[in-house]
């Protein structure tokens, strides 16, 4: 516990100085967030939930998947940035030779990116229910638990990746392209459940996906834990 | 002891090391001598666990140096430090690391001389005293095996002199590469000499004995 502790307390001080993940994250989390809910419909999200109006039901259907498809995208740029202070004067081979779990390692990593990518949450998703024009009342409580489990899902697999593809001539391309296809059901589950409470204002029966979103997580979390070390070998 | 047999290290088409044998007896210095790409860093980068052979094996006081990491220290070309904590704050976090008392690291700052940088973000050093923190990460966990490569480039005249006492501890165990063949017989009870990946005692000190590594 001291090591992960370390380990995320590091990269959280490092962050507080150097600013070179959470502010990128949290620009690209809002330029997107911005530009997409301008795409929809005036006033498509505004109607009050459960009863939509005519005509905003497809806006509601995509207003998930534009959400969470920003908040990804701001994620592995986090997730590269995140990677390449560890990179940054060979430091990832400080780590390698300490005697430490690498699950530790990892788990101290994935920590610090949660933190990232969940202060671009706290400011990207009540820009979107400003600019969406969404009561907050109906959507945020709700969206509460699929925000903690879909960020530790994303976290998950961006930690891994993000180092994974850290001694890769082309990193910056392999990390998008490696993390998207894996962290599609996510994304989708995520997706699935914000629209459900847009537009029913509960989740009844898609409620499921948290079952997928959970396995995801568990899934990840521990290939990430099992194979870090391998990972951040040269 | 450190023990190389028969090790070989190749990167892509490119071998780095062949057929390596060298054995490091327990409280010695090895003093590692040699041009440019001849495989110095990579020699002590399989010794210390960070890169695996091609073939071969390194052994650390009988086991594989990733069974050994509290034990060993390794300074290489690049410090291990991140430039947005302050000195304090880098051997901190390997302190937790390598579960060493925090209340060493004052002491350490002071025998590489850095009291006076404490504070400072590692951003703002020296090349000079970013290598002197180096070391001090590398010596912080007091390593039965120290594995130093080019310890001696960036430090100043004074720095230089003062690295023979900062490194030596009775039965600590070290090798380390340089150009400078001056400061290598200073340090080390013995020379050896890598050319082209291979392994070779440097002439006029202890060569290899009948059947054994160099």
């Amino acid at each position: 516990m001291r090591t992960v502790l370390a380990l995320a307390t590091k990269d959280l001080r490092a962050e507080a100085r150097g600013k070179q993940v959470a502010p990128v994250m949290v620009v690209f989390a809002m330029c997107l967030v911005f530009l997409l809910t301008f795409a929809l419909p005036p006033g498509a999200l505004r109607a009050p939930v459960p009863e939509p109006r005519a005509g905003t039901l497809a806006a509601r259907e995509i207003a998930g998947l534009l959400l969470w498809t920003s908040i990804f995208f701001a994620g592995v740029i986090g997730f590269g940035r995140s990677a390449t202070v560890d990179r940054e004067g060979s430091a990832a081979d400080g780590l390698l030779l300490a005697p430490v779990d690498p699950a530790a390692l990892y788990t101290g990593k994935m920590i610090g990116n949660l933190a990232f990518l969940t202060v671009a949450e706290l400011l990207a998703i009540p820009l979107f229910v400003l600019f969406a024009n969404i009561p907050p009342r109906s959507l945020l409580p709700g969206l509460i638990p699929v925000v903690l489990v879909a960020s530790l899902g994303l976290a998950a697999v961006g930690t891994l990746f993000g180092a994974a593809t850290q001694h890769a001539e082309a990193r910056s391309l392999m990390l998008p392209l490696l993390t998207f296809p894996l962290a599609l059901p996510v994304i989708l589950g995520a997706s699935r459940l914000t629209s459900t409470l847009l537009i029913k204002g509960e989740f009844g029966s898609e409620g499921r996906w948290f079952i997928l979103l959970t396995v995801f997580d568990v899934i990840f979390l521990t290939l990430g834990a099992v194979t870090f070390e391998f990972v951040i070998e040269e | 002891m450190i023990l190389l047999q028969d090790v070989s290290r190749r990167f892509g088409t490119v071998w780095a090391l062949r057929n390596v044998c060298l054995a490091v007896e327990e409280g010695t210095t090895v003093g590692l001598l040699g041009p440019n790409g001849s495989g110095k860093s990579t020699l002590l980068r399989v010794a210390a666990g960070l890169l695996r052979p091609t073939s071969g094996t390194v052994a650390i006081a009988g086991s594989a140096p990733r069974e050994r990491k509290s034990r060993i220290g390794y300074l290489g070309h690049e410090p291990f430090l991140y430039r947005y904590l302050s000195a304090a704050e880098n051997l901190r976090f390997y302190a937790d690391l390598y579960r060493v008392d925090r209340t060493l690291i004052a002491g350490m700052l002071d025998r590489v001389e850095l009291t006076h940088k404490g504070t400072a973000l590692v951003r703002t050093f020296s090349r000079g005293e970013t290598q002197r923190l180096g070391l001090a990460r590398a010596l912080l966990h007091d390593p039965d095996f120290l594995l130093l490569d080019e310890p001696f480039s960036g430090l100043d005249e004074a720095g230089s002199n003062r690295l023979p006492e900062l490194i030596a501890r009775p039965g600590r165990t070290v090798v380390l590469s340089t150009h400078d063949r001056s400061r290598a017989e200073e340090v080390a009870h013995r020379i050896v000499h890598l050319t082209g990946g291979r392994l070779e005692p440097a002439a006029g000190h202890p060569g290899p004995s009948e059947g054994r590594p160099v």
